[in-house]
């Protein structure tokens, strides 16, 4: 067991093709290196596959950590942490899903789990506290998440345990399906659903009632927890805003300075943002405000559909992610059509992002002759045509004709069709675009041009630019910016807290704060530096990851057409980012981080992180 | 006497109360040991009922108790626990029909809301307003008597 607070010190090792299950010591030198979700993630996916490893076989893991500050008193800090390669970008991806499911699990006595193998036949793992087995889950495959949900509640007897699972689009390993947790809440990103279910495991169902969380310095941990909450108290934007509309308020805020993601990118101006914005998803949708474990912001919304085709359709949120990529981008102008979306992207697994983002790119290429209405079974896929998207979205979480095609992600479609078609596929390294603009923030195209993820809102953060506290036209000490956000980011992902406090805690650049916290909570010794050395190893391990997989400074750019074509109207007409900049950053990026010219970290570099324990030359350069 | 009420159109189910009462009486974060449960059932979890002692002027934990240490004190306005009593039997568990007592899995003694000693932690941390501390009656004693059911 650690020394450390916060931790269980244990976590489950699950082999799916042997059946067998073990727990094991979370060491406490492997803790002082990475401290939780993000950074254990990493190294235990690096360290435990292989150069190349199948994404969707047998010897890809999936592995699924907490952080230290999941199940204490700190706000807002809920996060399960899910790792793995992704079978949508080949490198490495880490998404993490809210509710209470991560709690549950610390409760039930460990940090994580590393699910490796593969099951011949449908299971599920069942936590009940310290005992842990595989259970058939034949009579669940095929069904959707609430379905799946419901049902085990029923099998193992408990409305209140907590569940992680697939539906039928990561079964079938669609490429971005996600895994839905807890019904509302979603690790989203990269197709960890797809790997999940390449694993035939539909789901893990945990009841932990039995293990005790504790905090180290009880003083300073009370302290800086008392701070938060009044901070949440009194800060407009957590007391009233987030409550009231979730993370919605983006969408006129984007639009009104002219980098709202309209008609897959082809304008940042939508002329309906007002039919989608806040205050029309509230007056529509939104009944009721909900929260995940331990949160006091309270951003998530339960809906029901009040009138018209969809009439008492209910789902969770949704958020300005999905109101963007379902929204916006494919020209939607009702909010009824985002929730009924969002309604079968949650029943069946997938990423809204990916799912609304690739949808839109097929659209651009119906209305540009490249597919046509009979290689779309029909469908017109004009932009603006909710029912196009809502039939789109059904072919694609069935992988039915068509819809396996879109299934593959904007990348791979724009490789089998061609056409010119690759300069519009809005993805970052495979993976989708989040709805925060490339042109019209110059930070934001250097910082998702150099995610490890891809095209994540998660890594670089544009809030920093958005408020003009930094210049979003100028690419001048872009550099140190995109290191100092994501020295936090990674180390918000590696805490574990919510992106809804990082305006709390700090968003560019480590601080004292970040250290006290960790300090206070776990019991840790750590001064700024080392907490700055941490950050930077877990982002560099990453970096190694998808460089042994074969990427480098190639994969570091951004869709063609937002290095070509300015955006056309609006507040931040004629911005966008041309190839000359983009590598004058890059150049100098690299150099700040101790990469060489082609991205690949020095040697000198792994060596003074410490990480030439496991990261070994010949991978990165062979 | 002064009981704690928790309007569940205001509750968000984020259960920062279970936290906070654990952690205030127990020194330890877990829900189990919670005084207050919030029960989110439903398949989007959006009816967050909660469950916390409703400090009954007649409560049946303290007449299934064989041995005093649970009371409605007069003086307190409130069921009053005291440890040194108890047996670790969990009748009061048993009989309290708002499943409110629940036993503290180490212990086994009852985990039994004491109003943190009239400024409860779960109402000061409840950013939603949803948990109040409120002085008002035994409903059900005044209905009864009302209607003189004995």
């Amino acid at each position: 067991m650690t020394k450390y607070s916060g931790y269980c010190g244990k976590f489950l090792r699950v082999n799916l093709s042997k059946g067998i299950i073990t727990e094991e010591e979370l060491p406490g030198k492997v803790i002082e290196k990475y401290i939780g979700a993000n950074g254990l993630g990493a190294y235990y996916l690096y360290k435990e596959t292989e150069k190349g490893v199948d994404p969707l076989g047998e010897n890809n893991k999936l592995i699924l950590f907490t952080g230290p500050l999941t199940g204490t008193i700190f706000p807002s800090s809920p996060k399960i942490g899910i790792f793995s390669k992704s079978p949508l970008t080949g490198g490495f991806m880490d998404s993490y899903a809210g509710g209470h499911f991560g709690a549950e699990l610390k409760f039930a006595g460990y940090d994580g789990m590393i699910v490796e193998g593969k099951s011949e036949k449908p299971v599920y793992i069942w936590i009940n506290n310290g005992e842990v087995e595989l259970r058939d889950a034949a009579e669940y495959w095929g069904k959707s998440t609430t379905e799946t949900r419901e049902a085990i509640k029923k099998e193992v007897n408990d409305d209140l345990i907590r569940i992680a699972v697939i539906g039928p689009a990561g079964e079938k390993m669609v490429h971005y399906a996600c895994i839905m947790v807890d019904g509302t809440h979603a690790a989203g990103r990269g197709g960890l659903g797809a790997v999940m279910g390449s694993k035939k495991l539909k789901a893990i169902a945990i009841r932990g009632t039995k293990n005790s969380i504790k905090v180290a310095d009880e003083e300073k941990t009370n302290e800086i927890v008392e701070s938060i909450f009044e901070e949440v108290r009194t800060n407009k934007v957590m007391s009233e805003t987030l409550p009231t509309f979730g993370t919605t308020t983006a969408t006129l805020a984007n639009n009104s300075t002219g980098i709202l993601g309209t008609r897959n990118w082809q304008t940042e101006v939508f002329e309906n943002a007002e039919d989608i914005s806040h205050i029309a998803l509230k007056e529509q949708l939104f009944e009721k405000t909900l929260s995940c474990f331990q949160c006091p912001v309270r951003c998530v919304h339960y809906c029901k559909i009040k009138e018209g085709e969809y009439k008492g359709l209910e789902t969770m949120k949704p958020q300005y992610e999905t109101v963007y990529s379902l929204g916006s981008l494919c020209g939607i102008n009702d909010p009824k059509v985002i929730a009924k979306a969002n309604y079968i992207c949650n029943e069946a697994g997938i990423d809204t992002i990916s799912a609304g983002v690739s949808i839109a790119f097929v659209m651009e290429c119906f209305e540009k002759g490249i597919l046509t209405e009979k290689e779309l079974e029909g469908i017109e896929a004009r932009f603006g045509n909710g029912k196009a998207v809502i039939a789109l979205l059904e072919k694609v979480v069935a992988k039915e004709g068509i819809g396996e095609f879109i299934s593959l992600g904007t990348k791979r479609m724009s490789e089998k069709l061609g056409k010119g078609t690759e300069k519009f596929a809005i993805h970052v390294k495979g993976l989708e675009l989040a709805g925060h603009s490339i042109r019209g923030y110059k930070g934001m195209s250097l910082g998702y041009a150099v995610s490890n993820r891809g095209g994540s809102h998660q890594d670089m953060r544009h809030i920093p630019e958005r408020s003009g506290q930094f210049d979003r036209r100028s690419i001048e000490g872009k550099e140190q910016l995109v290191v100092d956000i994501t020295s936090t980011t990674v180390i918000r992902d590696t805490f574990t807290y919510c992106a809804m406090v990082e305006g709390v805690i700090g968003r560019v650049g480590l601080t004292e704060k970040h250290v006290n916290i960790i300090n206070a909570v776990c019991g840790f010794d750590f001064d700024l530096e080392e907490l700055k050395t941490i950050a930077t190893r877990i982002l560099n391990l990453e970096r190694c990851f998808n460089i042994r997989e074969g990427m480098d400074r190639k994969d570091d750019t951004i869709p063609g057409r937002f290095m070509t074509e300015p955006i056309p109207e609006g507040p931040s007409k004629g911005m966008y980012t041309p190839k000359e900049e983009l590598d004058e950053m890059l150049d100098k990026f690299y150099k700040l981080r101790g990469w060489d010219e082609n991205g690949i970290p020095l040697q000198e570099t792994i060596k003074e992180l410490g990480l030439d324990d496991i990261v070994k030359d010949k991978d990165l350069r062979s | 006497m002064k009981r704690i009420k928790v309007n569940e159109t205001k509750c968000a189910g984020c259960r920062v109360c279970e936290s906070f009462c654990a952690y205030n009486h127990e020194k330890v974060i877990n829900p189990s040991l919670s005084r207050i449960t919030i029960i989110n059932p439903g398949i989007l979890e959006q009816k967050p009922i909660a469950v916390v002692c409703r400090q009954c002027e007649k409560p049946k934990c303290a007449e299934a108790c064989p041995t005093g240490a649970l009371k409605f004190s007069d003086e307190k306005q409130m069921v009053v626990f005291n440890e040194n009593e108890c047996i670790n039997c969990g009748a009061c568990a048993k009989a309290c029909p708002y499943g409110a007592i629940t036993m503290h899995f180490e212990k086994r003694i009852p985990l039994k809301c004491d109003l943190c000693g009239g400024d409860p932690t779960c109402v000061k941390h409840c950013t939603a307003g949803a948990i109040t501390l409120e002085e008002i009656p035994d409903e059900i004693e005044i209905k009864k008597k009302r209607f003189e059911i004995s």
